[in-house]
């Protein structure tokens, strides 16, 4: 038999082996992630156009339509005190970080809903449910943080006073371990230090950090590194997260606020993990989008309310590794993986052919819920500036050619 | 581990220099060094093949470097099975007639080269960088040369059936490396 017959007979078996593999590996495991490489310009207009989404859906006394069924044109009777405060929290973030002067009024009638909803006791304020029978940390520290980003967008230094009460509702609400409980009981005027959240503690770290570098000599360091030391070395197991680290974009929002005043090994530590959340559920989703036999080995898309807080978490984190050189390594593979996200977000949302109803939203099963938008925008923006290879929160000036300047 | 030696460690394992030297002997009873060399020039090439292709490929084929750590360690369990679940496996196929001398070389490059192998060397470049998976590739070829090259002598002390055993349990070894791949997949960015 000839010597080239008698080679491709021996390759036969490997060869219909690996190609059986192969093809279960590509349909299975290694599938084609999509998200496309937007630019920082499409995702601010990207962000600019979901901001425009929520203040065309705000309504007269400053709340935001919470949900809205474009199937069967309905919006239930709903609301949720917390997700007011984050989508105000991002329609400030469309001012200091895309320079959206339009987000503005609308942020500022969000927030004059929640200044009209304070609890005041003692040396605190909380926001507070007028209908509900406790206050709890998330509502007030997501209001810290949408002020003090008010505050970073204008330099208006007129609600310290109230970021100061605001923080001192969180400190009062801080545990020993530094961890926090989640309700304030109003009939019992206690902390309920039985009630626990898996992300508020993160929130109020962010918030926390921010009032530091707000109000420097306020007194408000130790209670958020306590908080961090907490989040990010002691939550997870207080809580019995099944699989941890938690996928907290707030705990990496306070990261990169906090990278400044120093981190330990153990939050270095941490972070690498947290990015390795981030980025396996960043990577999966974005399987969902690229072709072929996905849809029915990756099951339907997330809704942005979930795919924009990993973006917004992988944007925070890529801020992180910009500045401590710990992490310098992890840099180029977490800004590929917060454009990665954001690719998705921006290929996903309503566009202008779809009517202004729907324009700037995102959908899941026809719904669309306000925090859609609120992560979507928040992870949009940060991701751009990571684009643009700027880790600062100098606000940014939006400019004609659609950037944003500091 | 520091990621350099993780990435000698993954290319020497997963390459199999003892199965390497098990395969080489059986075609090649009698000491041949140049042949050998050329063998181990030939892997070394194929090698930074796979580096040069590295990026290109994953970005043709849009992957990311965490889902193709989990892919590599998916293939490298392929490659395990496919070999430990042989009854004679690592035995290479005579052939009749007259060869040219460059072609058992190039018949081990080929045989060393499976997926498994390949997928590798792009997550290490992938990864680590070209630097580190030249050094990982340079390293795992040195070890291979020295297989070929003494493998006559190894059997003065080793029957060929326990030589293939060894070769086998060398080849589980490489699940280890594929759930540490697979587990990097998951956990790391």
């Amino acid at each position: 038999m000839p010597l080239v017959r008698q080679l491709a007979r021996l390759a036969v078996l490997p060869f219909v082996f690996w190609l059986a593999v192969l093809g279960v590996v590509r349909a299975g495991l290694a599938l084609p992630e999509g998200g496309g490489d937007p630019t920082a310009v499409q995702l601010r207009a990207s962000a600019s156009a979901a901001g425009d989404w929520l203040l065309r859906h705000q309504l007269a006394d400053g709340t935001y339509r919470y949900e809205w069924n474009r199937d069967t044109n309905t919006a239930p009777d709903d609301y949720n005190i917390v997700r007011h405060a984050g989508v105000t929290m991002s329609l400030y973030h469309l001012v200091t970080q895309a320079g959206d002067d339009a987000a503005w009024d609308g942020a500022e009638r969000g927030l004059a809903w929640m200044l009209e909803r304070l609890r005041v006791q003692d040396n605190w304020i909380a926001l507070t449910d007028p209908e509900a029978d406790t206050s709890s940390l998330g509502s007030s520290a997501l209001m810290l943080v949408a002020l003090a980003e008010r505050r970073l967008a204008s330099g208006d230094e007129q609600y310290d006073e109230q970021m100061r009460q605001l923080g001192n509702f969180l400190v009062a609400m801080q545990r020993e371990d530094g961890g926090f409980a989640a309700r304030w009981g109003l009939t019992e005027a206690v902390p309920d230090y039985t009630s626990t959240s898996i992300y508020y503690p993160g929130e109020a770290t962010w918030a926390l950090a921010l009032l530091h570098e707000a109000l420097p000599d306020a007194g408000f360091e130790a209670p958020a590194r306590r908080a961090l030391d907490f989040v990010t070395l002691e939550r997870d197991d207080v809580e019995n997260i099944k699989w941890p680290p938690l996928n907290d974009h707030w705990a990496a929002y306070a990261l990169a606020e906090m990278v400044e005043w120093g981190l330990s090994d153990d939050h270095i530590a941490y972070i690498r993990r947290l990015a390795g959340r981030f980025s396996l559920y960043i990577r999966y989703e974005a399987q969902k989008d690229g072709g072929g036999l996905t849809a029915s080995t990756r099951g339907v898309d997330n809704r942005a309310a979930s795919l924009g807080t990993w973006v917004e978490g992988m944007a925070a984190l890529w801020r992180v590794t910009a500045r401590d050189e710990r992490l310098a390594d992890l840099e180029p593979t977490l800004h590929d993986l917060a454009q990665l996200g954001a690719g998705l977000l921006h290929d996903r949302q309503a566009g202008e052919a779809d009517g202004p109803d729907e324009w700037g939203a995102w959908f899941a099963d026809n719904i669309t819920r306000m925090d859609d938008q609120q992560h979507a925008i928040s992870g949009l923006l940060f991701t751009a500036d990571a684009l643009e290879g700027d880790p600062s929160r100098v606000p940014n000036r939006a400019q004609p050619d659609g950037t944003a300047t500091p | 581990m520091s990621d350099l030696i993780a990435a000698l460690v993954a290319f020497s394992i997963i390459s199999n220099p003892t199965a390497a030297g098990y395969w080489w002997h059986q075609v090649t009873p009698r000491p041949k060094e140049r042949q050998a060399l050329l063998a181990a020039g030939l892997i070394f090439a194929l090698g930074l093949v796979c580096i040069m292709l590295a990026e290109p490929l994953l970005e043709q084929l849009r992957i990311s470097p965490g889902t193709w750590r989990i892919t590599t360690g998916a293939l490298m369990i392929a490659s395990v099975l496919f070999a430990v679940l042989r009854r004679r496996p690592f035995t290479p196929a005579r052939l009749e007639g007259e060869q040219p001398t460059w072609l058992l070389p190039a018949r081990l490059a080929v045989w060393i080269y499976q997926p498994a192998l390949i997928a590798t060397v792009i997550s290490i470049t992938v990864d680590e960088g070209p630097r580190r998976a030249l050094l990982a590739i340079a390293f795992g070829t040195m070890l291979l040369l020295q297989m070929l090259i003494r493998a006559s002598a190894l059997t003065v002390r080793l029957r060929l059936s326990t030589w293939r055993e060894v070769s086998r349990i060398t080849a589980l070894v490489g699940l280890i490396v594929a759930v540490q791949f697979i587990l990097a997949g998951i956990y790391t960015a």
